[in-house]
């Protein structure tokens, strides 16, 4: 069903959301449940479309949305792990996303930043090296590597010749490179949970094969 | 709504690069270099 053949009452509905994102949103439930219901603007029709007005109404103000994970270098340490991304960083806090960062062998930062290039790219050759950058405080880098969806996954190493100290213990005399990092989803993908307002939904995405419950992170 | 995992792909990708640089985990060096 086109727009123009929406009910009044489906065309007046769509126009109370207030913005242009939520009137598209909504007025792509109300066709896809057109789709998958009568083909006439019914009281079937607005059934349905109010079975997708939960589901349009948290599109429209979801968390997710033109949500971009930030990456880079802050105050001389990488970020943490946004809540809501599958992200793992040696700066979380949260158990399920903490990792412990290593210790580099080589002798220099820019000697690692090198090896840690050669591993990355050698173990994924769709890793593309976005960035890599001497700092002060050592070396960082950026790569985009294929992750589980189409938009690439963010993944950034600080290599610091800071070594550990502090322990007493005489391995850490060798000096060391603490090498952070962080890998993070470029996607998030989310579970609806509404009943069957998630069917309706599934069905909207069904036919809507530009867009999918997916929630791209960048534009 | 709830973010679907992607089934730990960041730490299995993380470890996997670790284990090819062979580089050990900060506090794990006694264990890792005379355990094996």
């Amino acid at each position: 069903m086109q727009s123009s053949q929406q009910s009044p009452r489906v065309r007046s509905w769509c126009r109370a959301i207030g913005g242009a994102r939520g009137r598209a949103l909504v007025g792509r439930g109300a066709i896809c449940c057109s789709q998958a219901g009568p083909t006439t603007p019914s009281r079937r029709v607005l059934f349905a479309a109010a079975l997708c007005w939960p589901v349009a109404a948290a599109r429209a103000s979801s968390p997710f949305n033109d949500v971009v994970p930030e990456v880079g270098v802050v105050s001389g340490h990488l970020r943490s792990c946004p809540s809501t991304f599958n992200c793992v960083s040696t700066a979380a806090r949260s158990s399920d996303q903490y990792a412990g960062p290593w210790l580099a062998t080589e002798k220099t930062p820019a000697a690692a930043a090198a090896s840690a290039t050669v591993a990355v790219t050698s173990l994924f050759p769709l890793a593309e090296l976005v960035s890599s950058e001497p700092l002060a405080s050592g070396h960082y880098l950026r790569f985009h590597v294929p992750g589980k969806y189409e938009v690439p996954d963010e993944l950034e190493f600080l290599i610091r010749p800071t070594g550990v100290s502090g322990r007493n213990w005489e391995g850490d005399e060798q000096g060391g490179l603490l090498t952070t990092f962080r890998s993070v989803a470029g996607t998030v993908k989310c579970a609806v949970q509404r009943g069957v307002c998630c069917f309706a939904h599934l069905r909207c995405v069904q036919a809507d094969a530009s867009r999918s419950l997916q929630m791209s992170t960048r534009s | 709504m709830t973010p679907v995992t992607d089934g730990g792909l960041q730490k299995k990708r993380l470890d996997s690069i670790r284990e090819r640089l062979a580089w050990n985990l900060v506090g794990c060096e006694l264990v890792e270099c005379y355990s094996q």
